[in-house]
């Protein structure tokens, strides 16, 4: 037959809302290269690596809710409580517990937990997820207050501490693990149920299950994958940092979902992908960075921010009165 | 037709205290394509939803291949082989049309869990065959106009042929209802060809496209079955005296004077002069006098809505001049419009916009 369908991605079916990103990203980094050269090094470009390695975990986590037209606001909670219990199941100064490494893997659990939680909480009884994850950020918030109980318990644990802040040749360590994650949620979400599942809901709820998906079922799996992400988040910057803290997550979920609008990504749902808000992960990061080099005041960058996360949306919605037209 | 493929009998349905269906019996024969007449609200689509497992009837009998059956779910239904297409579109846009066609059964073109695109492709494009359709699998569905999108609507439905041993039975709720002339041939002409592989149920108030494809036609009206007919012995008149009934139309004498009567006389309310907007319409002039019902005719994208935005103050018109009650006006938004006296009601068959509540065409 044609090899024309045969290709396995439709590079063709990209618009400028999917390439816009990239394009700014690249823009961004030759701006700020010619206003400041040594922003433009190897050295640098680690450093920025290693700053975007969480909020891309939390961002990839996000992106399958955001498809599917949800939203989830407990990020900074799941992180606080998982930060609290990766500290405390090694080797620390509060605990007797010595899991090793292997405390990682116990340490995102709360988050699944959470996750899914807020996905059958919201399935079940029909609330908006902002609504239901809204909750859930404070009780996990709670329940790591609790588990601090206002002395954050300090990570002994030298293998841990040596991963979190090493490096595997001149790459982050984390870094690794954050394209590892990128290239996970890639694949799940062009090769397999979930992913494609999550953008049919994404397109129209009631059609899905017109078509006999298991919406409900695919809605908590998303939550459980975005809290098991926001918990590996919370965990890893525990690491990095050597502390158990319930601040360790303070502002990341306003930025996570930033970045996915940033972007490209429609809050309505059914549009965009882990790659494009990946991109806008490392975007704000990059615009964060860039702006200490070229001697933005402090005071300024919030607003400079904030003007850039503007046009982003205004691009978004432009093409979105541009469909509707089309519609009708 | 000593095996129907379908066999109703005396069903019945109430919604709210209000006979939707009442004893209502129909037959359908193997490879039977039968069509279904009716006005707003004879039953038509009660009955498609009944036989497509969404709707439970209150009482009577279905018999599928000479077995009876309950169908409890759409799941149900489509196990016994019975598809439908629904009146209103129901592709999800931001998704190509192989993933479209194959939703909820990619089983086949999973490996080891994990999408085999090219398989996926090939089985849509297997489904497509069936109807004659050279739509690309890989094509987003947005990017499709309505009639490519009733083809992979049909072809959706067809899957329901290797999903099952039986031989389909499909039910199209007005499949042509959204489409303009060539497109709904383009549909017609499929269901022609489907007659080969299966039985159809077509659901239609277009009296010649039933009398085209069918073999055998009801007519509802209010509920009830009130008429049957074999499409090759019956007139488009017969037909349309059968959906109308009892309530017969005015003399014909009245409504023709009713109409003259104002055409000359009257003083010209509203007028447009030239009305242009780039690659929507050109040059638009016409006069509408106090009292006129004034008809604008047209395909989908022929600018008919766009003219009405503009007239409506929803869409800026680039040149020409728009005057009411003989003074020129540019409304700027539907506000002034209102303000003005004017009303506008959206196409209650539309696909669905993003503002549902909105009553006029905003853009």
């Amino acid at each position: 037959m044609a090899p024309k369908w045969g290709r396995r991605f439709a590079w063709h079916t990209l618009s400028w809302r999917q390439w816009g990103p990239f394009v700014a990203l690249l823009v961004l980094c030759i701006g700020f290269g010619i206003a400041e050269p040594r922003f433009l090094t190897l050295g640098n470009f680690w450093v920025i690596a290693d700053s975007c390695a969480v909020p891309v975990i939390l961002v990839v986590g996000l992106t399958f809710v955001v498809l599917q037209g949800s939203l989830d606001l407990s990020i900074e909670g799941v992180m606080a409580l998982c930060s609290l219990t990766v500290a405390m199941l090694v080797l620390n100064n509060r605990t007797v517990l010595d899991f090793g490494v292997s405390a990682l893997a116990f340490a995102v659990l709360p988050g699944l937990c959470i996750g899914m939680l807020n996905g059958v909480v919201l399935t079940r009884l029909a609330v908006p997820s902002f609504l239901v994850t809204l909750g859930a950020w404070s009780v996990a918030l709670g329940l790591a207050m609790l588990l601090s109980s206002g002395q954050p318990p300090i990570m002994k644990d030298e293998t841990l501490r040596a991963f979190g802040l090493g490096r595997t040749g001149a790459v982050p360590n984390l870094a690794l693990v954050a394209v590892a994650v990128v290239v996970l949620g890639h694949v799940l979400q062009h090769y397999t149920r979930f992913g494609r599942y999550c953008m049919a809901i994404g397109g129209g709820e009631n059609l899905a299950r017109q078509s006999g998906l298991p919406v409900d079922r695919y809605k908590v799996l998303a939550f459980a994958f975005c809290g098991l992400l926001a918990g590996l988040g919370g965990a890893l910057e525990s690491v990095r940092i050597g502390l158990g803290h319930v601040d360790i997550g303070a502002g990341q979920m306003l930025a996570t979902v930033t970045a996915v609008v940033v972007g490209g990504t429609s809050l309505a749902g059914g549009r965009g992908g882990v790659l494009q808000s990946a991109v806008g992960a490392v975007l704000l990061n990059v615009l964060a960075n860039g702006m200490v080099f070229v001697g933005v005041i402090p005071e300024a960058q919030k607003a400079v921010e904030g003007a850039i996360v503007l046009s982003a949306s205004l691009l978004a919605t432009w093409q979105m009165h541009d469909r509707v037209r089309d519609v009708r | 037709m000593n095996t129907s493929v379908l066999r109703v009998e005396r069903l019945s349905k109430t919604f709210a205290g209000v006979l939707a269906l009442d004893d209502v019996s129909i037959e359908v024969g193997p490879r039977e394509v039968v069509g279904v007449l009716g006005e707003n609200g004879a039953g038509k689509s009660t009955l498609l939803k009944v036989l497509a497992g969404l709707y439970r009837p209150d009482r009577g009998h279905i018999a599928l291949r000479g077995r009876p059956v309950r169908l409890r779910s759409p799941r149900d239904a489509s196990a016994l082989g019975i598809s439908m297409v629904f009146q209103e579109q129901s592709l999800l846009l931001n998704l190509n049309a192989a993933e479209n066609i194959m939703l909820g059964h990619e089983d086949a073109a999973l490996r080891a869990g994990f999408y085999d695109w090219k398989k996926l492709h090939a089985l849509s494009v297997a489904q497509l065959a069936k109807l004659d359709s050279g739509i690309s699998p890989s094509a987003l569905a947005e990017t499709l106009s309505f009639g490519e999108r009733q083809m992979v609507e049909l072809a959706k439905a067809l899957t329901v042929e290797e999903r099952t041993p039986h031989e389909p039975l499909l039910l199209l709720d007005e499949p042509t209802s959204m489409l303009n002339g060539d497109q709904a041939q383009a549909v017609l002409l499929a269901i022609e060809r489907l007659r080969s592989r299966a039985s159809t149920i077509f659901v239609s108030h277009r009296l010649d496209e039933v009398l085209r494809v069918c073999d055998r036609i009801y007519v509802f009206a209010q509920g009830r079955c009130v008429g049957q007919r074999n499409a090759g012995a019956c007139t488009k008149v017969d037909l349309q005296d059968m959906v109308l009934g009892h309530v017969r139309p005015a003399e014909p004498g009245d409504r023709q004077r009713a109409r003259q009567a104002p055409a000359s006389a009257s003083r010209v309310v509203l007028s447009v002069r030239d009305l242009t907007r780039a690659h929507h319409y050109r040059s638009v002039n016409f006069e509408l006098r106090a009292g006129e019902v004034l008809g604008i005719a047209g395909a989908a994208d022929s600018g008919r809505e766009s003219v009405c935005r503009a007239l409506f103050g929803a869409e800026p018109p680039d040149s020409g001049e728009i005057a009411l009650d003989g003074r020129p006006v540019r409304f700027t938004e539907p506000a002034d419009a209102v303000q003005r006296g004017m009303v506008t009601c959206r196409a209650s068959a539309a696909p669905k916009v993003s503002w549902p509540a909105c009553p006029w065409p905003k853009t």
